[in-house]
């Protein structure tokens, strides 16, 4: 963990000696930290789940620019970086260079994944067991690299580097001997990708092409949980207890491969312009699984109770996949401008896993013929599938203070599928080929008059088939925006949405519906003054017939939003001191009461010239309607010192 | 936190101060100062009014151009600068001025769709959201205004979607709009920012998740990661769009009529018990399996 904290912080000091030793001029400064208190009272697992902020030292915000004379090593360097520490995701950017010579970009991105909440697979919430059996308490760390060398000339050369990281513990089950039990799990997966290209840059017409490699590594580790071996499931089954003395399982994947990716950018003239990209891999990865386990279980695949398993699993997928996407932007007469589009892509997907499996210490259901038994599967899997999109869209600007677009698309899919990759829920054929195409109409207006700004798009999607049960067959949109600006006294900004869909497809009878309609005003009374008021309303429904499993009836799958959101705040500056306070109210009396209530009062003090400190106080108060037991309070205070130049 | 870590993360955060201050020392005054006198200023002779604008551009990236002026973006301003008339002087904006920042930005791989894509036909060009003389941008890229803050000014729906309980931290720290969304262009009609393979940018973080498996789930096959999780947030945890698990898989998995990918019959699943009314429980691989067909594990 250690070093996590400390990269970033010796990147920056690096990079001031360097930009101090080059006689650099710091044209901006600022760096905002200090340290946070926490105060969590109620299901703290569930604070985590949301929010994960910490006690501790935190990054507020970091930011340098210099600029340098020419000749040196560089002649602008830019440094953000913001949330290291305490908080749950910090980023660090760093973008450096030298006219003519290079332009180096780096970003890193770190976070905290946390998840244990009380209701997700947790079979023992009516026990009132929390949390649930699915956790995760991982850390993730993203960097990236690039660097162009010769920026602004004829040929610009590029080379990249990315590496992605996720680590950590978690709790997952496992269902075996029709129970289901508890495990720790570990996962570790990296990615690393190296790219190389080119960029040309003629008088009209740009292009970049990139060859990237890509390999990643992943590793997940399981073992029985103390005090899983009981399963879920305490009845006995055919008369027979079942538990899990013991379980390991370890599971490798690796994958690597290429991806070629190009674009480019040209204009014929003022009026006609184009555009393109394409995208090739070659998706690939391989996994193998060692799995052993012992207890008193019963299968009924093989028909037997037996003792221990160990099972062995070879896989292997390819999915070389490609899109290409065109367009042509035109402006025939001034104010009018057309465009049009084609994009297709395609991916075609085959999988093979081989699983051998050894049960030992079998009988049969009335505890005869005691042996092992080896059994082997072989399954393949494939599918195709191909998309295509046509769009073409007209604009005009030349009415005054009234612009009116159109834009019309065709997208059709094909799909694929053989049956052993559709049997997620139980064998049985569910493959075959599966074709959709969406024609989609929209339109818009945007006026301005004076301070007032309004727009009003629509949109109508049809598509005559279905390829999942909850696919539209119409989809309706409209969206309502105005922008109103008195000077620098008022703004009024306000917004609505209404959103219609369905599958009246017999046996499906899918609808559903979305409202939403807020404002938000923003009043400077006075310079020093500024109140912010808000208010907000959504409302969704959606209904469609599914089968019960337990006895193959018929019930609409019913789902409610209803939820409302105010908010106030208002800030005032006198002198060196800024204060700023506010409050929010989010409830929603859908499917999942609940409420969120938010507050924050800041204090702002400027010492001197370039030094302030700041007080942070905030508040976060969650209940759910009906489970108490997912309620918390959350207070943070911060102190924090800001030096700026 | 024990002693030890204390100690070693104050250690840290003193040499980032005393590194970044070096930084700060060595420009002296040169918030004061701009690096060139104004006698050799090659933004003559407008700086004789513009001096702000010429006194802070050089911080400005489109500083690092040689051949930049305030011609390059303005053209030819003689007669403005004789007569002093606003009108006089080209002030790149709108669809022209987005135009003309095409020319040297337009070959970028992100650029994919910008004269006529979603923005502009909102009438939302690059001066909308970026400041080209900006001294001390708020944020990179010459941005008006904080991360992301200039998006939810136009987007208040989204907005308050981050304030639902279960949803991705906007704005305080590491995340903004534009790390999942390509403003520019992108793909689709919500602008999504692909990764290098043309991904959708949930397997950039959630990586795990990206495969290919030997049995797939909805990614991959059809659908994406948004068929089953509101991704901005959600009132429901994991930021599902429905509030139980059974009701998101039994909604595609039921078979009525038949005819559609997944829609085989259930198992004799007895969903009164609780063990059966989450469905991950069992089917833990809910993303894809190589391993199991019932994605089991």
């Amino acid at each position: 963990m250690r070093h996590r904290h400390r990269t970033p912080a010796l990147a920056l000091l690096l990079l001031a000696l360097l930009a101090a030793s080059a006689g650099a001029q710091t044209t901006h400064f600022s760096l905002g930290a200090g340290y946070q208190w926490l105060d969590v009272s109620g299901n703290e697992d569930m604070y985590k789940s949301q929010l994960n902020e910490r006690q501790g030292l935190a990054l507020q915000e970091l930011s340098l620019t210099v600029a340098a004379p020419s000749g040196g090593l560089f002649d602008r360097l830019r440094v953000d970086a913001s949330g290291f520490g305490a908080e749950p995701e910090g980023r660090f950017r760093l973008s450096v260079g030298r006219s003519g010579m290079y332009d180096l970009r780096i970003s890193y991105f770190r976070a905290r994944a946390f998840s244990a909440l009380p209701t997700l697979a947790n079979p023992f919430l009516d026990q009132g067991i929390v949390p649930g059996q699915h956790t995760q308490n991982r850390v993730l760390d993203n960097l990236d690299m690039d660097l162009q060398l010769f920026p602004g000339a004829v040929i610009t050369p590029l080379v990249g580097y990315s590496r992605y990281h996720v680590d950590g513990p978690g709790t997952t089950t496992y269902h075996v001997g029709e129970n289901e039990y508890r495990l720790d799990s570990h996962l570790a997966e990296t990615t690393h990708e190296a790219r190389a290209g080119v960029g040309i840059h003629l008088d009209g017409f740009q292009a970049t092409v990139v060859e990237a490699w890509r390999a990643f590594h992943d590793t997940d580790a399981y073992a029985l949980a103390p005090g899983g071996g009981a399963g879920n499931n305490p009845a006995p089954v055919l008369g027979q207890d079942q538990s899990l003395d013991s379980f390991n399982r370890r599971d490798r994947s690796d994958g690597s491969y290429a991806v070629t990716t190009g674009s480019f950018a040209g204009t014929v003239s003022d009026r006609l312009r184009f555009t393109g990209s394409f995208v090739k891999t070659d998706f690939q990865s391989s996994l193998a699984e060692d799995e052993q386990l012992s207890g008193s279980l019963v299968s009924f695949a093989i028909a037997r109770f037996f003792g221990g398993l160990g099972q062995q699993t070879h896989a292997r997928t390819s999915a070389p996949d490609w899109r290409g996407a065109a367009r042509v932007e035109a402006e025939p007469v001034d104010g009018l401008e057309a465009s049009g589009g084609y994009a297709r892509s395609h991916r075609d997907f085959d999988g093979l896993a081989l699983i051998s499996s050894l049960y030992t210490g079998t009988v049969n259901y009335a505890g005869l013929d005691p042996r092992n038994l080896a059994t082997l599967l072989t399954s393949t899997t494939a599918l195709e599938r191909n998309q295509t999109t046509w769009d073409g869209m007209l604009s005009t600007r030349n009415l005054g203070p009234l612009r009116l677009w159109a834009d019309v698309a065709r997208v059709d899919e094909e799909l694929t599928v053989t049956p052993d990759a559709a049997e997620i829920v139980v064998p049985g054929g569910q493959g075959g080929r599966f074709d959709r195409t969406i024609r989609r109409w929209s339109a818009g207006a945007t006026a301005t008059v004076d301070g007032l700004k309004l727009a009003l798009d629509w949109k109508d999607d049809h598509a005559p088939d279905s390829i999942v049960r909850t696919d539209y067959r119409d989809l309706k949109r409209w969206r309502l925006r105005a922008d109103w600006t008195a000077g620098k006294l008022l703004r009024v900004v306000g917004t609505a949405e209404k959103l219609d869909g369905d599958n009246p497809a017999e046996g499906i009878d899918y609808d559903f519906r979305a409202r939403h309609w807020g404002v938000d005003v923003d009043l400077t009374a006075l310079e020093a003054l500024g109140v912010r008021l808000g208010y907000a309303k959504f409302k969704a429904d959606s209904a469609v017939t599914i089968v019960v499993p337990q006895n193959f009836t018929l019930e609409p799958s019913l789902y409610t939003e209803d939820g409302e959101e105010k908010s106030a705040s208002a800030s005032y500056k006198i002198g060196p001191v800024s204060l700023e306070g506010g409050w929010s109210r989010f409830t929603n009396s859908g499917d999942l009461g609940l409420s969120l209530d938010r507050a924050f009062a800041h204090c702002d003090v400027e010492l001197t010239a370039a030094l302030g400190a700041t007080l942070v106080f905030d508040r976060y108060r969650y209940r759910d309607d009906l489970l108490a037991i997912s309620n918390f309070d959350a207070n943070r205070y911060a102190f924090l010192l800001r030096w700026h130049e | 936190m024990p002693a030890g870590r204390w100690t070693r993360a104050a250690a840290v955060w003193l040499r980032l101060l005393a590194g970044a201050g070096a930084a700060a020392l060595a420009g002296g005054a040169a918030l004061a100062d701009p690096p060139a006198a104004k006698s050799a200023s090659p933004y003559a002779p407008c700086d004789t009014c513009h001096d702000d604008i010429a006194a802070s551009f050089p911080a400005n990236p489109h500083a690092r151009l040689a051949a930049a002026t305030c011609a390059s973006c303005h053209g030819d301003g003689s007669k403005h600068a004789a007569e002093g008339d606003k009108a006089l002087i080209k002030v790149p904006s709108g669809a022209a001025g987005a135009k003309l920042c095409l020319g040297c930005h337009g070959g970028q791989p992100a650029f994919t769709r910008t004269g006529t894509g979603a923005h502009a036909t909102a009438s939302v060009f690059c001066a909308s959201c970026h400041s080209i003389h900006s001294p001390a941008p708020a944020n990179v890229a010459l941005l008006r205004a904080e991360r992301g803050a200039e998006c939810v000014s136009c987007h208040p729906v989204q907005r308050r979607e981050f304030d639902k309980p279960f949803a991705h931290h906007l704005g305080r720290s590491g995340l903004a709009c534009y790390s999942c969304h390509n403003p520019h262009g992108g793909t689709g009609r919500a602008s999504l920012k692909t990764g290098t393979a043309g991904e959708v940018p949930c397997l950039t973080c959630h990586g795990e998740k990206r495969g290919p498996f030997v049995f797939q789930h909805v990614t991959g096959m059809t659908g994406d990661c948004m068929s089953c999780h509101e991704p901005h947030g959600s009132n429901n945890p994991k930021r599902l769009t429905r509030a139980r698990v059974d009701q998101v898989c039994l909604e595609c998995h039921s078979a009525l009529p038949a005819g559609n990918l997944g829609a085989g019959p259930p198992s004799f699943h007895n969903l009164l018990l609780p063990r059966y009314q989450n469905c991950t429980v069992c089917h833990v691989a809910i993303h894809g399996s190589n391993s199991s067909p019932m994605l089991l594990k």
